[in-house]
């Protein structure tokens, strides 16, 4: 069958599966909310950080963190659901489809990172009311690299769950890497104050969760683009553009030469 | 015979230590149904699997119309469909979105998909169950939405793994019907079961697996005819049965298991139909009266037991 063709069905398996998560979706949102609108606040008052060019607003930086820490969860979610479908023989299934490997690795990736995004759209939406954006192209370029960074996590995500082939590892797994990556990120922290911690400082600048977070900040609140990001715009773009090429080639990788099918085997 | 359609050569499958499928050769033809009969665990499913290249060999190879499963499993997935053992679907999905993907997946139009469902889920009488959750159907009905994939797909390769468990004696006959049909348009059918009924009645030939290898390969009569004396004829018969009578029959049957009691000789034999009226006429020339002559051949079961040394539903492991 014609590679597009297989790749739009592909990528319609996930997002066919949108409708099924509303009450998770519900909660997460609420969730979100109380973050943005109680502990953002709150938290807000009590910090104050200085960037190069004077005092930063802590919370229109908080509430874009808030956003990515939500939309990586989303992501690194797929995992446990591939997981899911290995147990259910479905990847067994998906892998004895007559399609390319490389399609089906493509496809799910995509689909993931769909889905995922528009998961998240809610609280983007809030995200862009609070901060205020209003211009269409700002507010395109956020839902961009949104998708884009969303996929490149999905592909990981995807790629760890086929390999472990187990949910209680992949838990292990994704607790540890969700704690480190969010949190040796941008996430919360701005760069400017990690500088003195050498070690934290450089982990936060190689994570790609600081270069999409303070893409975002970039291009939704751009007095941030005054010295407090890990890199400019450039890089950043660059770097999550690498991040999701590479993550999507090492699904393709797995599920061509190594992954196959049974769960706990 | 004609054309190999699936060569498996030196085939080894291992999952850590366990050994599924171990050394497995097997070439199965262009256009006959075959049946691979074994207990759970003695590494069907794990050989299939591989044909369809979920699993890829530990060691040796699949080769299906020349291509083989580790180089070229693109293209071997263009000739391979399978129904799997377990339906293969999440809870919330319903059976007409199932197959329509399927369908749209296996390459037609949306149109010619919707069409195509359709007529198969009447022909398997799912249509009135099509909104419906797979978790609120029976396991029977769940058993025929992951048959009607093949169904529409129509591959030139179609592997059934035991595609009338779970099933009505009516659903049974209805399927193996549909596998026959599919082998007449051209398809190559590979079905591994359990239940010798279905083997004996579906397949050309059979190959009987049992802990990971190949024990025996043949048509059902030549499997039965490679167990000496494994056809029982039994005389009812009146008059006296005396040791030279015994020893006459002995010599024409080519057996050495008779036995006569009350009435009764019982004879084991190789091919007994051939043998049943020089036996009649052994009794009639010493005036034994034959009442009655009836003959049974060894079933399924008896072949499994003598290659194996095991019966086969008493032979099941962990499934492989």
């Amino acid at each position: 069958m014609k590679g597009f063709r297989a790749l739009a069905l592909i990528i319609l398996w996930d997002v066919r599966k949108l409708g099924r998560y509303k009450f998770f979706l519900a909660m997460r949102f609420t969730w979100f909310l109380l973050q943005v609108l109680v502990f953002g606040l709150i938290v807000a008052h009590m910090v104050s950080i200085r960037g190069p060019y004077g005092l930063l607003d802590y919370y229109k930086f908080y509430v874009v963190g808030a956003y990515m820490a939500v939309l990586f969860s989303i992501s690194i979610m797929r995992g446990h659901e591939i997981v899911e479908e290995l147990e259910d023989g479905l990847i067994d299934y998906q892998l004895s489809l007559p399609i390319e490997r490389r399609v089906l690795a493509i496809g799910r990736t995509l689909g993931g990172g769909i889905s995922s995004f528009t998961y998240s759209m809610p609280m983007l939406a809030v995200i862009i009311m609070v901060l205020g954006v209003s211009s269409l192209t700002s507010i395109l370029l956020l839902a961009l690299v949104s998708f884009v960074f969303s996929s490149g996590l999905v592909g990981i995500a995807m790629s760890v769950a086929l390999w472990l082939r187990s949910g209680d590892k992949l838990d292990i797994l994704m607790g540890i890497s969700d704690s480190l990556l969010v949190r040796l990120s941008t996430i919360f922290y701005p760069i400017v104050v990690l500088t003195p911690i050498t070690i934290y400082y450089y982990l936060a600048t190689i994570n790609p969760v600081s270069h999409a977070t303070d893409l975002l900040r970039i291009v939704s609140i751009p007095e941030y683009a005054l010295g407090v990001t890990v890199s400019d715009s450039t890089i950043m773009a660059s770097y999550i553009l690498g991040f999701t090429i590479t993550s999507i080639l090492a699904a393709i990788t797995l599920l061509e030469r190594r992954i196959e099918g049974g769960y706990g085997r | 015979m004609g054309k190999v359609a699936v060569r498996i050569r030196n085939l080894v499958k291992r999952f850590g230590n366990v050994i599924a499928v171990n050394r497995l050769n097997l070439d199965i033809y262009e256009g006959e149904v075959f049946g691979l009969l074994g207990p759970n665990g003695s590494g069907k499913s794990t050989t299939l699997l591989t044909i369809a290249t979920v699993y890829k060999p530990s060691e040796g190879d699949v080769e299906v119309y020349g291509y083989s499963v580790v180089r070229d499993g693109d293209k071997v997935r263009k000739l391979v469909g399978i129904a799997f053992q377990e339906p293969k679907a999440l809870w919330v999905d319903n059976p007409y979105e199932i197959l329509l993907w399927h369908a749209m997946i296996v390459g037609y139009s949306l149109g010619d998909a919707r069409r195509v469902v359709r007529e198969v889920m009447e022909e398997l009488d799912l249509w009135e169950h099509r909104g419906k959750f797979i978790a609120e159907l029976s396991g029977g009905t769940r058993k025929k939405v992951e048959v009607a994939k093949l169904l529409i797909q129509k591959p030139r390769i179609a592997i059934f793994d035991e595609p009338t468990a779970q099933l009505d004696v009516t659903s049974k006959h209805f399927i193996w019907n549909r596998i026959r049909a599919m082998r007449d348009e051209g398809s190559t059918i590979i079905v591994a079961t359990n239940d010798m009924f279905e083997a004996e009645r579906l397949s050309d030939r059979i190959g009987i697996m049992y802990k990971g290898s190949l024990k025996a390969l043949g048509t059902p009569a030549e499997l039965k005819d490679r167990i000496p004396k494994g056809d029982v004829i039994e005389f009812k018969v009146e008059g006296t049965i005396s040791n030279e009578v015994i020893t006459m029959l002995s010599e024409v049957l080519e057996s050495d298991r008779i036995s006569a009691s009350n009435g009764l000789i019982k004879v084991h034999v190789n091919r007994g139909e051939e043998k049943i009226a020089t036996a009649i006429d052994v009794l009639v020339k010493h005036n034994i009266k034959v009442k009655s002559v009836s003959m049974r051949e060894p079933s399924l079961d008896d072949v499994f037991f003598y290659f194996t040394g095991a019966r086969l539903r008493e032979s099941g492991d962990e499934g492989f």
